[in-house]
């Protein structure tokens, strides 16, 4: 066979991804579709003597939506090349909407191969489904599969690497009659004879007849300028209905038909144990308690299981810093080494565990069914605030990081919803700021348990939480009644059978993540660290065959830290956490390893002890303590509003097109932090709170 | 009749959608989903302190404002 580039297409939930997993398993990279910021997962199936390219294209359930990654979906087959094909996924219980689309991917003459899955939850419901009608009577090859076991895959490669396999069809449904036979005389006249013609012919006519979903005239824009007026001039004359809704009600007719004549449902499909779940899941009281406590259960095991592979990892960058440090003499590049590249790529690489785990949880609760309820339960809580329930899937990723959350809100139709989600995911508290928080309410709140049992830093971490829970809400209230006023908030939503998810195919979406996560993060961190590193050591001279960095004060930093000491003394800081602000708007979790250096501590890490006692024991010229609970107080307010991420900033740019919003996200953000801080600092001094 | 006068575990024929009383992407998504004209739809649950309906189309469970469900307008059919 000659080389193929191969599309994966399908509904949303329809077990695209886990057939995805199970053909490429790690060999995965993730990039972007050329032009655009739409992610774009490739990979590679190997098979005797021939690799295939497979590349997964979003899920979407026709060529109609405005989404972005749906619009892709379709630009892409639109633009595909002579060796590239499609793979069909198409559900096996949702055979009637699966349909619908495939055909419309039958009409644009692409050639296909479909893969049946739920193989599974075919025998298990004892649906009987006539496989050889099906492939008769839509001509095309089909193989039925179980993507999470893996059953049927070794039959589904077979015919991967045969050229017949991926076939070409004539439009199978028909037009109304008047419709039908204005289109025949149309092709004879025009001399269309292959089905992407006859499928621009279609689209350009639907156009013509002011369909409301289809008002794009690039495809009547292909056609000379006589056959323009000449199409322009036929349609006037005849009262035809070439619409998106007609073409859909046709096809649905011969749908009813195929589905008759192929499958027997000996039970309704709705199992009796799904819905007992949806009464639970979606009860107006049930329903969110069991939410909150999904959500508890999550953040307690953050904290629990991340810790042991959290400890290895910044055991083992100690003892690399420690082995460079024997290894090498003293000097720039031995400093540049241990302080700045490991110093500050491990502050990122530490956090790998915690994210893994957060994008494998929400990874379980969105392949088993669940957010889609989630969503449908916040629903009308977030059309308080101006947004619908599916802005809270974004909103919740937050809570791991804002980069895959912002990423995550292609998926909001309404470009109102969609950029207001943008631009207030960021004030839920994420990942990153838990090492800063940590380490202050560490160093100022150590009091005992109240009652014995109540931790008070684990309360101010949960208040932390709900602040940035609140605040963001009220912005998208705010953003949403004066910017991004048009388009009402809508919310329709398929909610998916439930699933018991993959772990195999959980894997390998985590793996990416992460992979993608060190990629783009850690490449931001490592530059700024070295930036951070030289600010902080240089000017240098070399003296005697030795080189002599500044000590912190007078380093280019520590001149900027006292430039703006005055300037930030009314927030409760000093130059020295000033610097560390400085430096965290690179990224949150750097303020840590800054704090470290500029306090000259041995260790590093938000658990260090020895890092709380030396803030605690810091000193003003006056001798009064600097790290305060006011102080901490503050600062903990700054951090939870300034927006101190630039991978936040870039990633709102490229999913904004426009520098516009990423700098209205840092203003309002930055001005909330300094202005609440202020407020705090000075009605916390005048209360006597020092 | 519209979707939301449909009692619970009712079935209805879509006569029409409403374009007026709606937003255009989600009469596109509506129509994706499978409402469109001629499409049995079964109310599953009316949820008044969700504000939400479920609805069961061709297989797939959907869940809408009630407040949009007015813009879904049926026949009854017989069962």
């Amino acid at each position: 066979m000659k080389e193929k580039n191969i599309y994966l297409v399908g509904n949303p939930n329809c077990g695209k991804t886990t057939l995805f997993n199970q053909l490429t398993g790690l060999n995965q990279k993730t990039g972007n579709f050329s032009g655009v910021t739409v992610e774009k997962k490739e990979g590679v199936v190997y098979l005797p003597n021939l690799e295939l390219k497979i590349t997964d294209l979003p899920g979407t359930y026709g060529l109609g939506g405005i989404a972005e990654d749906k619009k892709i979906a379709y630009e892409v087959l639109l633009k595909r090349k002579e060796n590239e094909v499609v793979i069909y996924v198409l559900d096996a219980l949702n055979l009637e909407r699966g349909l619908q689309f495939l055909l419309q991917i039958i009409d644009m003459g692409v050639p296909t191969l479909v893969v049946l899955t739920m193989k599974d939850v075919l025998e298990k419901k004892r649906i009987q489904l006539d496989l050889k009608k099906l492939k008769h009577s839509l001509g095309l090859e089909i193989v039925l599969v179980n993507a999470k076991s893996g059953e049927g895959i070794s039959e589904l490669k077979t015919l991967l690497s045969k050229e017949e396999s991926y076939r070409k069809q004539k439009r199978l449904w028909t037009w109304g009659s008047k419709e039908e036979s204005f289109l025949t005389s149309l092709k004879q006249k025009l001399k269309i004879t292959t089905n992407e013609a006859e499928f621009f012919l279609s689209q350009a006519l639907k156009f013509l007849n002011h369909d409301p979903h289809l008002q794009d005239s690039r495809y009547l824009n292909q056609f000379p300028n006589e056959t323009k007026q000449f199409l322009t001039k036929e349609l006037e004359s005849k009262p035809l209905q070439f619409a998106y809704q007609e073409e859909m009600i046709h096809r649905s007719i011969l749908i009813k038909k195929i589905i008759s004549e192929t499958i027997h449902y000996p039970i309704a499909i709705q199992g009796s144990w799904e819905e007992r779940l949806d009464r639970i899941f979606l009860h107006p009281i049930l329903g969110f308690v069991c939410f909150f406590l999904l959500m508890g259960l999550l953040f307690q095991s953050l904290f629990s299981f991340a810790e042991i592979p959290m400890d290895l990892i910044e055991e083992g960058i100690t003892g690399l810093q420690e082995t460079i440090g024997n290894v090498l003499s003293d000097g720039p590049l031995k400093s540049l080494l241990i302080e700045g590249i490991l110093g500050g790529v491990g502050s990122v690489v530490v956090f790998v565990p915690q994210i893994a785990l957060l994008f494998l949880f929400i990874g379980i609760l969105e392949e088993s069914g669940y957010l889609a309820r989630a969503s449908f339960l916040m629903d009308r809580l977030m059309g308080k605030f101006g947004l619908s329930g599916k802005s809270f899937i974004p909103l919740l990723s937050s809570a791991a990081c804002a980069v895959p959350a912002i990423l995550g809100t292609r998926t909001i139709e309404n470009k109102s919803d969609r950029f207001t989600t943008i631009m207030v995911s960021p004030l839920i508290m994420c990942s990153a700021r838990y090492p800063v928080y940590i380490l202050i309410v560490g160093t100022v709140f150590s009091y005992p348990p109240i009652f014995g049992i109540f931790n008070v830093q684990g309360f101010v971490l949960f208040s932390m939480f709900f602040l940035g829970m609140i605040v963001s809400f009220t912005f998208a209230l705010i953003f949403r009644k004066t910017v991004f006023k048009e388009n009402a908030s809508y919310f329709v939503m398929e909610l998916p059978r439930y699933n018991l998810p993959s772990f195999k195919s959980l894997f390998f979406t985590v793996y990416g993540k992460v992979k993608s996560f060190l990629a783009t993060a850690g490449q931001i961190i490592l530059y700024i660290s070295v930036i951070l590193w030289f600010l902080s050591h240089f000017p240098a001279e070399y003296k005697d065959n030795v080189w002599k960095t500044s000590p912190i004060e007078t380093s280019y930093i520590g001149r900027v830290g006292k430039v703006m000491e005055p300037a930030i003394e009314p927030l409760g800081f000093d130059w020295k956490i000033g610097i560390s602000i400085l430096t965290s708007f690179a990224a949150r979790e750097v303020m840590v390893s800054t704090l470290a250096v500029l306090y000259g501590s041995e260790e590093e890490g938000e658990e260090s002890e020895s890092l709380r006692e030396t803030l605690r024991a810091d000193k003003k010229p006056d001798g009064s303590p600097v790290w305060t609970p006011l102080t901490g107080l503050s600062l903990l307010l700054f951090f939870a509003f300034a927006s101190q991420c630039m991978s936040t900033l870039a990633v709102t740019k490229k999913e904004t097109g426009s520098l516009l919003w990423p700098t209205v996200q840092f203003l309002y953000m930055t001005t909330l932090a300094i202005f609440t801080s202020f407020l705090v600092f000075q009605l916390g001094k005048i209360l006597g709170f020092v | 009749m519209t979707l939301l006068d449909l009692n619970e575990g009712e079935t209805a024929e879509i006569v029409s959608i409403n374009l007026d009383q709606l937003p255009k992407p989600m009469i596109t998504e509506l129509l994706e989903l499978g409402f469109f004209p001629g499409a049995q739809i079964v109310l599953k649950t009316k949820s008044k302190y969700l504000g939400k309906l479920i609805c069961l189309l061709g297989g797939t469970t959907i869940g809408l404002r009630m407040k949009d469900g007015e813009a879904i307008l049926l026949k009854t059919t017989k069962q």
